[in-house]
This record gives C-alpha cells, structure tokens and sequence, in this order.
C-alpha cells in the first residue's frame, strides 16, 4: 500500500511556515540566538520560536488570557498548516492525529513549581494543567476537529519520527485513511538545564559533522505532515513515505554506541522495507546533532550502511537546533520537500571533516537535483533509533 | 483486529486496595534483588523504574527474547521530575547532577528493560493521559499481525505526595482514591502456554449510549451480554465520572461478577492496565470466561474484552 504525503506544516527558529522556512534554508539565514523566553543564567545559544504566545495565540484566535502551554501553541500552528494545505476538513471520517513531544507542558508547570515548592498550597493551580503530554495532543486534535484516533508519543528526540511512523502503520492496517503526524516541543529551563547537566550544550553556535564540534544547541518548534492512502488523496502528493524503521541501540541510557548499531539498523531496515537498496538513496538528513558522540557515530553507520559511498547528506540543526520531541517533524517537512523540489540542504558551519570517517555534507542550498529517495533520521535518549524514507511517487 | 492476540504471561506491582493511613493506595513493592540482581544499577533507579522494570522482569524469565518494548504511563518517572526541578531551584543552574533529568525521560523504562536484556528491536512509549495504555495495547496489535511475537507491553505510573496534592488542588479526586502500578503484559499469535486471548479492545470518544457501543461490540464477535461472566467496571467512585457505568450495569451485570477495579488499584491514567491483569487472572484461573473492562475519563473511553482459550 502506497502512503502519500499530503501536507506540510511547520514552526521553527527559522520561520513560521513552509515557505519562511524555506526561505531561511535557501539564504543561509540560522535562527540561533540567547534565550529571550525565561530567565536564565546559561549563556548558550538555542533555536527560539521568534514569537512569544501571546501572538501565537493570537494568529490562532485563541483566548490569549488562557494559560496555553507554549508546546501546544507551537503544535496547532504546525498542524492547522499541515491540515489546510492537504484540505483536512473538521470531522472528516477515518482521520487521525499522532503527536510526540518529550516536555508536554513543562514550561508552564515548572512556574507553578517554583511557588509550589515554598509552599504546596501556592503557584497558580491552572499552569499544571497542560503539564502532562497529552493536553496539547487533545487540545490540537480538538481545534482541528480530528475525531478520529488520537495518542501521543514520548521516545524523547525521536518522538516525533514515531508518531509517523505509528500513522504509517495505522493506515496500513486499515484502521485509518488519513492522518496527521508529528511533534511539538517547546524550550523550557527544565530541558535547557538538562542537557547542560550532561554537558552537551555548545557555547557557540553548533557545528554539526565539523572536526570541532563541541555540543548541540537546543531548539523548538513543531512539524506535522499528513500521510493518506490513495482512497483519500485529493490533492498532488509531495512524495511518498516508503519506508521505516523503530530500533534500539541498547547500549547507554544517553550515548549512542561508538559504531551507530541502532542507528545503521534503523536506515538499514527502512531502506529494505521500500524495497531499494542503499545506493539508490539520494540524500540524508542525518540527525546530526553536533555532539561529538552522535555524529560520530551516525558517521560510521553511514559508511557502513553505504558501504563507504555516502551519498549527499547534511544536518539542519546548524539553523534550528536541536527540536527535540518537534524535531523530526520540522525534519520531516523539510525532507518531503527535498524530494518534492529536488533540494540539497546545506550543512552550515562545515568546515574540516570529522578525523576519524573524513565525510563531507552537502554545504550549498541548490534546488531541481535528480531526488529519488530522501532518508531521514532520529535518534533519541534511550537508544530510541527511528529512521523514515521518503520517496518520489 | 485480524490476527487473534494471545495473552501469555502478565506480571503485576500494584496495590491490595488498601490505602493504610495514606491519602491514596501505593503499590505493594516486591524484593527487588532477585528482578535486579544488579546492585548498583538498582540503587541508581527511582522507585517507578525499579517498578516498571521489576514487572517486566517478572514476564521475561526463563530468556523470553521480546520482539518489541511498548511501554505507557500518563505522568512518566514524575517523582525524577521533580527531583531535577527542584535541584536547579536549590542549586541555581550550575554543577546539576544530571542523572534525575536522564530518568525524567518517559521512554526511560522501556529503554531500561531494552538496556538489561540487549533487546535491539523495535521500542515505544505512549504518554496519552487515560488512553495510554490503551494506545499501547493497540500498537503491540498492529506488531502482531505485522507478524511479530513475543510482544512486552507495559505501563506504569506512580503516586505520591506532589501529583496527589496538586491533583486535590486541581479537584481531581473529588470521592476518588488516588493510586499506582505497574502491569506488563506478553503478547503473541501464539495459543502456546497463553493464559488468555484478548478479542477487542476498542478507544476513542466516548459514545453517548455506552450500553449500545458494547453491545455492538460483541455481536461482532459473536457474544451476546449474558456470555460476559466478569465485568470490570471503571468507575471511581466520582458522581459525574461513575454515569456511564449505570447503563453498562443493567446490561452486563445481572449474569455476571462485577469487580469495581480502581477499589483495588486506585485512579490512575494507567489503571485499566491492572484491570486487564485481573481478567487474565481470573480467566487462566477458570473463574471466568468472557471478562468485559470498560473505562472512560473526561470525553474519552476505552473497551477491553478477554476470553479464555
């Protein structure tokens, strides 16, 4: 069964839209900069939404009064886009909604918590109510009159890959004929505080597949596509999703292994699943996320998987951070359109290759490439390893 | 549902319905050094970790090779949450030990249990509030008829005083008990040493005649309501949240026993995880044949139905 990729939708530091994102991704224009959205004492750069959810909630006519987890606002501004573009109507039958996210609500819940903490009888009781993942998955599927099956995914930066991978399955199986597939996450001091613990972060801006690299930036933002079967097509598909993959690496709680096994099985496994073989790829949105560990690793389960004959690959992390639960949503808008527009996205900041594998990614924007199959990859806390393979019909 | 899914082991952590002093029921935890006979890697995990991992433990012996990990939990390691957040207010954001953050993660069960037992395949959480479990459940369908086996599907919450004082406060457990657990299940195609088959599971909105949704439920599978002989009602004790199972007592409970399940486990988005423990119990001890579990939170609800072999 052929799953066609319908709709894009997405918000991130570079832009709100496909079309803003685009043209960031075309000029070269990053969206890293220091945090604006709470108060911090870390100095290092991220990928913010360049509105404050005021103005979200107000270009989604929301009641700006309203204590709206910023996850949830970035995630209706994404799928409202996904859904207009693919004509998803309210209430149309046989239509789900999958969303991953690995922080939910956190940014309004740890507000709450620092008055709580004092004293468990203060803190504005109505912040912890987006707190749990699944009250911006809700909240989605009910402006956008989905009524269909809807869940929520929590594989941390994976999460979002899963989501569409999951609506694949369940269009597959018969058990739906559309859906809208994705994630949201928003920056939070909880997150950023996190990673910094685990020393990760870059100081500078990040250096995805460079010699130097010294840490990840993190980001935020959301991206929903729409996968159909062909009974619900009703509009010119961007391309179509042939292949995926969920495994795990089972080798550190945090660290992915020093060879990439779950990372090679992963896009080993979604290549054969569309039944092509690797040298038939044409481009890797790797995940790329600028730490030492993981590029290296991806690196090496590349040149495995490829049999030493990378095909053009690149990292977009260098423009938007790393999104995390939102991450391959905005990734996966981005590679539909690759194949769609034959488009090579540049690696920013390349500028010596990695020592130990000497790969070189993609460094200028072009577009009109001969693009047939678009791989794209996640990786996540847990081992969590998702790759999805996305095809000219 | 295409392929028939059998029910091969279950193992529960839960609570025994008495809350003993407490403001809700918490789980009555086994000897944990016998699940995790790593010590320093059991010292390291936080209560629901060594829960969650203790009950798949408990469904992996004797070297059962999972073909896939679905874990679900509504709140995730919350108490590990908490911890984190409460370090960056005492210590300021400087020199946190990062090891409550790495277990705030909510796949971090499913990765544990990967972890332990090199489990390489494919591994998944669902985190939707009380469909969570459910959701899982639905997915490890979909990895059997895709043709997998062995499937470990789990879920897993936890109770304590901060989720239950901002749950009071939130007037979520107006006549509720509060409670926890952690249930994992192994799945196959495969009658072999099964205790029970799982014949549908149904989630969604909340239909507005919850009699007639079940009743259409099992003529497609060829039951009528007297062949329920177990019904493990959800209600929870809450007025307004308890109408739905009214409708659903006049049609089932007259030829069955009725188990009001969260008396047993308490409210918790995972609690129909524990009633599917019960029915499984229950049918693999001959005590039942055809068990019924219905819930519904908010506008949301969820059937179960099991059989015996």
């Amino acid at each position: 069964m052929t799953i066609y990729v319908t709709g894009l939708g997405v918000v991130s530091a570079i832009g709100c839209g496909v079309e803003e994102n685009l043209d960031a991704l075309r000029h070269y224009r990053h969206g890293l900069d220091k945090v604006s959205l709470f108060e911090t004492a870390l100095d290092v750069p991220v990928g913010e939404v360049k509105l404050d959810n005021e103005t979200l909630a107000g270009m989604l006519s929301l009641d700006k009064g309203f204590p709206y987890s910023r996850t949830m606002l970035l995630g209706l501004l994404a799928a409202r886009e996904a859904c207009r573009d693919a004509g998803i109507t309210a209430g149309m039958p046989r239509t789900g909604f999958i969303s991953g996210t690995s922080v939910g609500g956190m940014d309004r819940s740890e507000i709450f918590y620092e008055s709580f903490r004092n004293d468990p009888e203060q803190g504005d009781i109505r912040l912890t109510a987006s707190h749990d993942c699944a009250d911006s998955t809700l909240r989605m599927a009910r402006r956008l009159g989905i009524t269909g099956f809807t869940t929520t995914i929590s594989t941390a930066c994976s999460s979002a890959a899963n989501a569409i991978l999951l609506g694949a399955r369940l269009i597959r199986s018969g058990r739906l004929d559309t859906v809208i597939v994705g994630g949201t996450d928003a920056l939070c001091r909880f997150t950023l505080n996190g990673f910094n613990s685990l020393k990760i972060l870059d100081k500078e801006l990040c250096r995805p597949y460079d010699n130097s690299r010294a840490g990840l930036n993190l980001g935020e933002g959301a991206g929903y596509i729409v996968l159909q079967n062909e009974k619900a097509l009703r509009r010119e598909p961007y391309c179509c999703l042939t292949g995926y993959a969920n495994t795990n690496d089972a080798f550190h709680q945090t660290g992915s292994s020093p060879e990439g096994n779950g990372a090679f099985r992963a896009m080993s496994e979604a290549v054969t699943m569309a039944g092509i073989t690797p040298d038939e790829v044409s481009y890797v949105n790797v995940h790329g996320t600028g730490t030492p560990l993981n590029d290296l690793s991806e690196s090496r389960a590349m040149l495995r998987l490829f049999d030493n004959h990378v095909p053009p690959f690149a990292s977009v992390k260098g423009y938007i951070g790393h999104a995390l639960g939102g991450s391959e949503g905005i990734e996966a808008v981005y590679s539909a359109l690759c194949v769609a527009r034959g488009i090579l996205l540049p690696n920013l900041r390349f500028a010596t290759s990695i020592e130990e594998t000497a790969l070189t990614p993609v460094v200028r924007y072009s577009e009109g490439n001969p693009i047939r199959h678009v791989l794209s990859n996640a990786f996540g806390f847990g081992g969590n390893e998702t790759s999805l393979l996305f095809s000219r019909p | 549902m295409s392929a028939t899914c059998y029910i091969k082991r279950h193992a529960a952590i839960s609570p025994g319905g008495d809350a003993e002093g407490k403001n809700y029921l918490t789980a009555a935890e086994p000897d944990y050094k016998s699940l995790i006979d790593n010590p320093g890697l059991r010292r390291r995990m936080s209560r629901i970790i060594k829960m969650g991992v203790a009950a798949a433990q408990m469904c992996l012996k004797d070297d059962i090779r999972p073909e896939a990990i679905v874990t679900a939990t509504g709140l995730g390691c919350v108490g590990d949450t908490e911890k984190f957040a409460s370090q960056i207010l005492s210590l300021g954001e400087n020199l946190l030990n990062p090891s409550t953050f790495i277990q705030s993660t909510f796949n971090t069960i499913g990765a544990q249990i990967a972890l332990l037992h090199k489990i390489e395949a494919y591994n998944m959480t669902y985190v939707h509030r009380s469909l969570s479990f459910e959701s899982a459940l639905l997915d490890s369908l979909l990895l059997v008829e895709e043709g997998r086996h062995n499937i470990l599907v789990g879920a897993i919450d936890e109770m304590y005083e901060t989720p239950y004082t901002i749950e009071q406060r939130m007037g979520l457990l107006r006549n509720i008990t509060a409670g926890e657990g952690a249930h994992f299940f192994l799945l196959d195609s495969e009658p072999h040493d099964a205790c029970a088959t799982l014949l549908a599971l149904e989630t969604g909105s909340a239909p507005a005649t919850a009699d007639c949704f079940v009743e259409t439920l099992l003529q497609a599978k060829g039951l009528q309501a007297a062949d329920i002989d177990l019904w493990l009602t959800g209600e929870n004790g809450n007025t307004l949240h308890d109408k739905p199972f009214a409708t659903l007592d006049r049609l089932v409970a007259p030829t069955s026993r009725r188990l009001s399940y969260k008396k047993i486990c308490g409210e918790y988005p995972t609690a129909p995880a524990a009633a599917l423990s019960m029915a499984a119990d229950e049918i693999a001890g001959g005590k039942a044949r055809y068990a019924l579990i219905y819930n519904h939170s908010q506008e949301y609800h969820s059937v179960m139905l099991c059989g015996s072999l």
